[in-house]
């Protein structure tokens, strides 16, 4: 089975690898990758990379929204890097855009 | 030629014949016009991986059509949506079949999700935007809005305690002939 998610940690930015297909079953997975990468590192901003994304649904959306609220919380922050035209539509449609932001290379070397 | 070829042409033929008489109706046998209807069902136990396989047998049986990339994504998209619910809303916590039925007519791709979990008390209120009935189980409250965005119409038929219903459809673009 593919492996659902992966991560790393950049000082305090934590970069979170989307599978191929984001829907409720692999979301629930992330979900719990990303709160155990949070719990051994204190992570101020969250990067999600779609790179190897070419699905997602509105359960993706639900997760997004779970991570911006815990990150609102302590003050941090939420990316986005590399969405597919279809994925980038999706989160277009859902108005997330809102709340968070596209990661571009300003960001990238600011966390350096 | 020889004798071998022959009898796998004949028996190609058979089996072509058999397919065309199963699947359809309302149309000479072999011709597939833009009149004619097939249609395939799916059941399936209401476990999330499952999101996955019913959205590949869709988007399989779709291709039939010759659809764009962007109807299939349109039409796996919503049915990811449709299944979701099922699973998650339908049967919650407990394990139940969901049906799924595909219809395709001349350019139309129909979908039929349907389960027989706890049903909808208000239809009205569970299609609104942003409405859910799980706020705690980080659903975005989408799930109908996108079905209604990728396909052409949505009905929804429920009764609780019995279960629910989800027909969507969506008329595919005329492609050349070729």
């Amino acid at each position: 089975m593919e492996k659902v998610t992966d991560y790393k940690v950049k000082g305090t930015v934590l970069y979170a690898f989307m599978p191929r297909e984001v829907d409720h079953h692999s979301s629930l997975q992330m979900r719990d990758r990303i709160t155990e990468a949070r719990v051994s590192s204190p992570v101020t901003s969250l990067v999600f990379d779609f790179s190897k994304t070419d699905f997602m649904d509105s359960a993706g959306i639900g997760m997004l929204l779970g991570r911006y609220k815990e990150m609102a919380a302590i003050g941090g922050e939420v990316f986005v890097r590399n969405p597919s035209p279809r994925v980038k539509r999706i989160l277009e449609m859902s108005g997330i855009y809102r709340i968070i932001r596209d990661w571009d290379r300003k960001d990238e070397e600011g966390s350096r | 030629m020889e004798t071998g070829t022959l009898l796998e042409e004949k028996r190609m033929e058979e089996i072509k014949s058999t397919d065309v008489k199963q699947e359809q109706t309302g149309t000479a046998a072999g011709c597939g016009g833009p009149s004619s209807e097939e249609s395939v069902y799916l059941e399936f136990e209401s476990r999330s991986h499952n999101e996955q396989f019913a959205r590949v047998v869709a988007a399989v049986f779709a291709a039939r059509l010759d659809p764009t990339v962007e109807e299939v994504e349109d039409l796996k998209t919503a049915v990811s949506e449709a299944v979701t619910n099922a699973i998650i809303h339908g049967y919650e916590k407990e394990t139940g079949m969901v049906h799924m039925k595909l219809t395709i007519k001349g350019r139309e791709f129909s979908v039929e999700v349907r389960d027989e979990g706890v049903g909808i008390a208000d239809i009205k209120k569970a299609m609104e935007p942003l409405y859910t009935s799980k706020p705690s189980r980080e659903r975005s409250g989408m799930g109908f809005s996108f079905m209604e965005a990728f396909m052409d119409e949505v009905w929804v038929d429920s009764e609780p305690g019995r279960g629910t219903v989800v027909r969507m459809v969506k008329r595919l673009e005329e492609r050349p002939a070729r």
